[in-house]
């Protein structure tokens, strides 16, 4: 009988608990829609486009267009010099959930440019993903076959990894590699439509 | 009117500094403080005491989810089965916790994130589960709320002044805004975490003295 109203007041709390989290994470993603903005700030920061803070929506607008397939989101460039596209790419890191923005030259078969847009892994080791340095080591990459982070980076796909965050540099390959297997898989209609 | 008044406050006059609450209270504050007193939450301490900023920001996050898990918990004392009680704290607590971590990420996007993953990690602080476990389980929602309203000032004092002292000898400034004059020497050390362990212990030590005054050992 102890034992019976034991689950019971465990499920019960368990159940109020999940259902003010759920209602709790609705309303916050309804306001995080805001961090669009960011976002969108961020996007235009690495392809090196002016902006201002006031007319961010536009400015990104008049550069980019906004694909949704499925529950993904892609912005392709509307420069027509080039075929790029960037995307927001997630995966876990060792301690966190690494989001990295990440920017894609289909022509080219290279990584345009890279930027951690959240991490939480160990400050002065794996922390250091966020580094413009390291990031920008990113751009130019071959993604073909696939992108690797190594001890020495020889070859064009290979970039060198941080010393001391050998999980959290894998982490960051391992994300990024399926990143990269999403938007091939949605390619052709990225730029089919992106050709109009 | 005069009746009703008289009714209200006791004969000798209500003191609000003999109350059972306020005793609790200043028990929280000074004799079981988190930091000096109990040793508990020293890994956050040490993490976010860098800016005073960051401190301010993590002390009302830990005050604010321990003052409403001491009212939870305390409220339903009599209903929370006695074998499950410590899983019972850990799932008000990570609600609360993953609660205050969305609001803030809003409210303060940039405080949240140069705490990083330590506001998340309220969820493993000692305090709540040792305010919960020592006091809040056997004691009235009023008595428990000033325990941790007690407890949660004495972490924000401490929180403030190894914050206060970090920032001022590692960048010169306090709350951003530079204090000491540029030629003042930045000791770099205090800004990194080795650096929260020598100015924690001497905090403690300070601390403890000031405790101790008086008494012969």
């Amino acid at each position: 009988m102890r034992d019976f109203r034991m689950v019971v007041f465990l499920l019960i709390l368990f159940s109020i608990c999940t259902l003010l989290l759920t209602g709790g994470k609705l309303a916050y993603d309804r306001a995080s829609a805001v961090f669009n903005r960011r976002l969108y700030a961020e996007i235009l920061d690495l392809y090196d486009y002016q902006y201002t803070e006031e007319t961010v929506e536009s400015d990104f607008a008049r550069n980019f267009k906004t694909l949704n397939i499925g529950s993904r989101v892609f912005y392709v460039e509307k420069n027509p010099e080039r075929k790029t596209v960037v995307f927001k790419a997630d995966g876990p890191g060792l301690w966190s959930q690494i989001e990295v923005l990440l920017a894609v030259d289909a022509d080219k078969e290279e990584i345009f440019g890279l930027r951690v847009l959240s991490q939480g892994e160990t400050p002065g080791l794996g922390g250091r993903i966020s580094e413009k340095a390291f990031q920008d080591s990113f751009s130019g990459l071959d993604i073909k076959p696939e992108v690797k982070v190594v001890k020495f980076a020889t070859r064009a796909n290979e970039v060198d990894a941080i010393s001391g965050a050998t999980k959290t540099s894998q982490a960051l390959e391992n994300l990024i590699n399926r990143g990269l297997e999403n938007l091939e898989r949605e390619s052709d209609i990225l730029f089919s439509e992106g050709g109009n | 009117m005069g009746d009703s008044v008289n009714l209200r406050v006791p004969k000798k006059g209500y003191r609000l500094f003999k109350t059972k609450n306020w005793m609790v209270f200043k028990e929280g504050v000074w004799h079981n403080n988190p930091i000096f007193g109990m040793m508990l939450g020293l890994c956050s301490t040490l993490a976010v005491t860098n800016l005073v900023s960051n401190a301010l920001v993590m002390s009302i996050a830990v005050t604010l989810v321990l003052v409403v898990n001491s009212a939870i918990i305390s409220s339903l004392r009599n209903l929370i089965p006695e074998r499950v009680r410590m899983i019972a704290y850990m799932l008000i607590i990570s609600s609360l916790v993953i609660t205050v971590d969305m609001v803030l990420k809003i409210v303060l996007p940039e405080a949240s994130k140069a705490l990083g993953p330590y506001v998340a990690l309220i969820i493993t602080n000692c305090i709540l589960m040792g305010r919960a476990e020592a006091y809040a389980i056997n004691n009235t929602v009023g008595l428990s709320v000033s325990d941790a309203l007690g407890v949660g000032l004495g972490y924000t004092f401490s929180l403030t002044i190894i914050s206060i002292f970090r920032e001022l000898i590692g960048f010169g400034s306090i709350l951003g805004f530079a204090v000491l004059p540029d030629q003042f020497p930045h000791v770099a050390l205090f800004t990194i975490p080795p650096g929260a362990f020598f100015a924690l212990g001497t905090f403690i030590l300070i601390i403890n003295a000031i405790r101790n005054r008086g008494k012969k050992s």
